[in-house]
């Protein structure tokens, strides 16, 4: 697992793809390179944010799984032994907390035990790292603005906060990136 | 141009005034030397002489600090790419400029769209900034790590 973070608008995305991209290519696997694409369509903000990364990564031969509904739902597409790309953490989080349907299941989860739902998000993604040659993984920096939110916010800031941990602890490369500028962590 | 980028109350004037202040920097607070010329606040530290007669010799150090409140004055009106590509023509003018920035992207997505934009076009400035400095320093509870 490879893990790739930092603010928005920091330039972590192009970043996390260029990496993609390079490691498909080296490891020259026959293999489709995937991204993992994990935002919800709400209105015209989120349609014009995707449109913008569908953009930028245009013509590096990404095939799209769409899984903001659970990344389950890619991973009976993947080719095994693939290069993957799953952007983002927080949203992962927020489609299993906040989705309509089962918003109160995935809230109610995450504000009784936001370590049990960390952990379940982290077994989705050690299961398509098994699959994979390389699994690339874009988390958030989202814990440095001092504030203090409501609950649930704060529930979701703490199974973030956890799962980020993992797979911190998982990778065996990551990066903080900083106005466009990546710096090697680990 | 030299940037150096961190979150709030990092350190990050304390550097500059520790690096700069003995070439006697002109200051900038959050606007750029044209618009400083035009009559918005400039501010001269340093040596405490009020120096220059609105036009800023493009060799002499010039700080700009705050400059995301640039960004946040300028984008309703110009719009991001404009605000990106006057960001870059200013690197190029002067060379011998530092420029303080916050890093503002690293909380929870906020609920009012104009502070969303305005998060995103903040961060896509500094991009723009880090491309075109020769150096970038970030600082981390006041400790400068030079990233670039």
């Amino acid at each position: 697992m490879i893990f790739m973070i930092g603010g928005s608008g920091s330039g972590k995305s192009a970043f996390a793809e260029k990496r993609a991209e390079e490691l498909h290519r080296e490891t020259a696997v026959e293999a489709p390179l995937y991204y993992l694409a994990t935002m919800q369509v709400w209105g015209p903000e989120e349609r014009a944010r995707v449109e913008k990364h569908r953009r930028q990564r245009e013509g590096m031969g990404f095939v799209t799984l769409e899984c903001s509904r659970g990344i389950e739902r890619a991973e009976s597409k993947i080719v095994p032994g693939s290069v993957a790309l799953l952007e983002c953490v927080s949203n992962l989080t927020a489609n299993e907390m906040f989705r309509e349907e089962e918003t109160l299941n995935g809230q109610e989860a995450a504000l009784e035990n936001p370590q049990a739902l960390a952990d379940r998000l982290f077994d989705g993604l050690l299961r398509i790292d098994s699959l994979t040659k390389e699994f690339l993984v874009v988390g958030n920096s989202v814990f440095s603005d001092g504030v203090s939110y409501d609950e649930t916010t704060a529930a979701y800031l703490k199974t973030i906060g956890r799962l980020q941990q993992k797979i911190m602890e998982e990778a065996s490369e990551a990066w903080e990136v900083v106005a466009g500028i990546p710096l090697r962590l680990k | 141009m030299i940037m150096v980028i961190g979150g709030r109350a990092q350190g990050k004037r304390a550097y500059v005034r520790e690096r700069f202040s003995a070439e006697d920097p002109q200051i900038f607070d959050g606007c750029l030397p044209e618009e400083g010329a035009q009559g918005v606040k400039v501010e001269e530290v340093g040596k405490g002489k009020r120096g220059g007669n609105g036009k800023q010799s493009e060799k002499r150090r010039i700080v700009v600090t705050n400059f995301n409140n640039w960004i946040a004055k300028n984008l309703a009106a110009k719009g991001e790419q404009e605000c990106l590509r006057e960001v870059r023509e200013f690197c190029r003018r002067y060379p011998n400029s530092v420029v303080i920035t916050e890093e503002q992207g690293c909380g929870i997505v906020p609920v009012e769209k104009e502070l969303r934009l305005l998060r995103d076009a903040v961060g896509h400035a500094q991009i723009a900034l880090a491309e075109e400095a020769d150096e970038v320093i970030r600082i981390f509870c006041g400790l400068p790590q030079r990233i670039k």
